[in-house]
């Protein structure tokens, strides 16, 4: 069932290596570009419903205080329940789906950080499983991949002696990108009423955007070098999708993925969506911008 | 849900997807090779040899337990709590050596050595008859080492990993020369009449002389493909198989007199027996192939999975080991499969098997095949099918 998904990724990726002149960075770089803008709408849905949900937390939160205390009548229970699926239903969210999109885009992650992995083999152990993952006649002619690129082996890991000390910025470039796609990827701090439990949250968030740099730029030590190229392209593109930049110009190439196709939303002081013509939405800065205005709105 | 768990369950799937990506990279086997299995003379018997990664024992060929050390008049080594001592070492914490290649055996002033190539750029003298390291730095290299070494009367070839094949002196172990093969060698060189044949992973096939390394051909023949594995040099010609699903016959000057197209990756030595040469492919193919113009006298798919070690070659059967974890025995006439013999758990069987010929320790000839089942990293099957004879498992 893997090698459904893993199969064509190894032969497209060693079908590149074919059309860009034998240069094994290059093909990660357009693979993982690839791969990613194929996978936007996923990730324009995915962001999108993450968005709305957190534009739903003033709501949510002025529900519970309405019940506290009580939330253990099966009755009241129930209203609440009742109100927070209308609410939902008003904000075009489902709680349940929201995660959807990236459960689908895992799989396809996973793929692709395979993919690369098996075209790098670096002795016959790995390259063993090669041979059937190739689905183009031909291309195992092109087997060993060239593993040499600005004087670094991409099959071995980036320490010393395997490969020069200057290999060594290739884990701190993963921590970086890391640090700051990570930034960007959370979710903006949303104002409570009861500030215990969104303090903890944060807290949470702010811990992962730590401790994901520091995590992966000390896996990258022991990865290949081929990887960490990956990871770096892969943060640089989602750098560049969660810029508003970006946001615009992919909105522009994929007509903005699900339901804010023609409409924008906020939500306004009580806590009400406010539907907004795409055209205007679109002049107030887009969709990164709304969350700007709506947490400034709140502040005040 | 509440609002705790929702804003929380994004960190979460980050760090699923992060433990999942390292996951995928732990399957990418980096670092590890299947076993390699030769065999050794040790305190008058032959024995076997089994390298995995860092690990190496000596094993007994009757019931497949490690050799139990002993003096030079023949008693028991022990321990400091008096328990008998076996032939085991692991290379790691010594010296970080890994072992994927076939050691050869050495005597330096009357001493027993066996001389293993080491993944970490070095090789490793190890005593034999003691099973200690000589020196954990070794003898350094400028490359990782994966290929067997070969060894003439003088010289120790060898091949290194990211390119080129060194001459050594076999008694001081200094560099005579260096033999130009780019890229790599990942397959021993064959040495035959004084001339040294060599497959680069660059899918090209060199040919050097054995005592002075100068290339004898003035160019190298394209393979079409990469060579997993070393030629197999006869009187009159030179066989080899690559990943362009071709084998090929090869002129002792270097023209490639015939080929034939198999079906997948060609990743084992052929066999010539009896005018026949038999070779698998990872496609789990079996073949026989006329050597004269390499037309197929048959051809079987014989296992599920790829047939990486080289076959064996009985009066009546041809035997191949596959990665499906099953031995598999062939009518030598026909190509019919006679007998399936599964390992229990189905493990990986990936390196060359080793005939044990009848001797005053086995009472039959043996097959040895290497799984990468550290529970079953070794074990013997007798090479007739039918002897009912159950064999051994060594464990790690």
């Amino acid at each position: 069932m893997w090698d459904l998904i893993l199969n064509p990724f190894v032969t497209l990726l060693t079908w590149m290596y074919s059309i860009f002149n034998h240069d094994i960075v290059l093909s990660i770089v357009v693979f993982t570009i690839l791969v990613r803008l194929i996978t936007y709408p996923l990730f324009a849905k995915q962001q999108q419903s993450s968005k709305r949900m957190q534009e739903l937390q003033p709501r949510l939160k002025k529900l519970q205080e309405k019940y506290k205390g009580r939330e253990k009548e099966p009755e009241v229970r129930e209203k609440m329940v009742q109100e927070q699926m209308a609410l939902y239903r008003e904000a075009g969210v489902s709680p349940f789906t929201g995660c959807l999109p990236l459960i689908i885009q895992l799989p396809i992650m996973i793929a692709l950080y395979s993919a690369i992995a098996f075209a790098l083999a670096s002795n016959p152990y790995q390259l063993v499983d090669l041979a059937d993952r190739l689905l183009i006649p031909g291309l195992d002619r092109l087997i060993p991949l060239q593993h040499v690129w600005l004087g670094m082996n991409l099959t071995v890991a980036p320490t010393p002696p395997l490969n020069p000390v200057y290999a060594l910025v290739l884990p701190v470039l993963v921590m970086i990108t890391t640090y700051f796609q990570s930034k960007l990827a959370m979710p903006a701090a949303q104002p409570t009423v009861e500030g215990a439990e969104v303090s903890q949250t944060e807290a949470i968030n702010r811990s992962m955007t730590t401790v994901m740099p520091i995590m992966l730029g000390v896996f990258s030590l022991s990865f290949s070098v081929g990887l960490s190229i990956y990871f770096i392209t892969g943060n640089l593109i989602s750098i560049l999708q969660y810029s508003p930049w970006g946001k615009k110009a992919l909105e522009r190439l994929f007509g903005g993925g699900g339901k804010a196709k023609n409409a924008e939303e906020e939500i306004d002081e009580s806590g009400a969506v406010i539907r907004k013509p795409a055209i205007a939405a679109a002049s107030a800065g887009g969709s990164g911008e709304v969350s700007k205005k709506t947490k400034k709105k709140a502040r005040r | 849900m509440n609002t705790f768990t929702r804003k929380a369950s994004r960190p979460l799937v980050m760090l699923i997807l992060l433990f999942a990506l390292v996951a995928a990279g732990c399957t990418t086997r980096v670092g590890t090779s299947w076993p390699v299995l030769s065999t050794v003379k040790l305190y008058g018997e032959d024995r076997i040899v089994v390298g995995y990664n860092t690990i190496v024992a000596v094993l007994d060929p009757s019931n497949g337990t490690v050799t139990q050390l002993e003096d030079a008049e023949g008693r028991r080594r022990t321990d400091e709590k008096g328990d008998p001592r076996r032939w085991s070492i692991d290379g790691g914490p010594i010296s970080k050596a890994e072992f994927f290649g076939r050691p050869i055996g050495l005597t330096i002033d009357d001493v027993n050595f066996l001389l293993f190539p080491s993944a970490n750029n070095r090789l490793l003298k190890v005593d034999l008859e003691k099973a200690t390291v000589d020196s954990p730095e070794g003898i350094p290299l400028t490359s990782p080492v994966i290929a067997d070494l070969v060894a003439s009367d003088d010289i120790i070839y060898v091949a290194q990993k990211f390119g080129n094949v060194v001459a050594l002196d076999r008694d001081t172990f200094s560099e005579l020369w260096t033999a130009t093969v780019p890229d790599g060698v990942w397959a021993a060189p064959v040495i035959s009449d004084n001339v040294m044949y060599v497959a680069g992973i660059n899918h090209f096939l060199y040919a050097f002389d054995a005592t002075t390394g100068d290339s004898l051909w003035k160019n190298p023949v394209d393979l079409g493909g990469l060579p997993g594995a070393s030629p197999l040099v006869t009187e009159d010609a030179i066989y080899i198989g690559s990943f362009s699903h071709k084998m090929m016959k090869i002129s002792k000057d270097g023209q490639v007199l015939a080929e034939f197209e198999g079906n997948s990756w060609f990743w084992s030595t052929p066999v010539l027996s009896k005018g026949t040469l038999y070779t698998t492919d990872l496609g789990g193919y079996v073949y026989a192939l006329n050597p004269a113009d390499m037309t197929p006298i048959w051809s079987t798919k014989a296992a599920s999975r790829g047939i990486r070690p080289a076959p064996i070659v009985s009066d009546d059967y041809v035997v191949a080991a596959s990665r499906d974890g099953s031995i598999y025995w062939l009518k030598r006439e026909t190509g019919e499969v006679y007998k399936t013999y599964p390992i229990e758990g189905h493990p990986e069987i990936l390196s060359d098997m080793l005939l044990l010929e009848k001797s005053d320790t086995i009472s039959e000839p043996l097959i040895v095949v290497g799984t990468t089942d550290t529970a079953r990293l070794a074990v013997a099957f007798p090479l007739d099918p039918d002897s009912g004879y159950q064999g051994w498992i060594y464990s790690r």
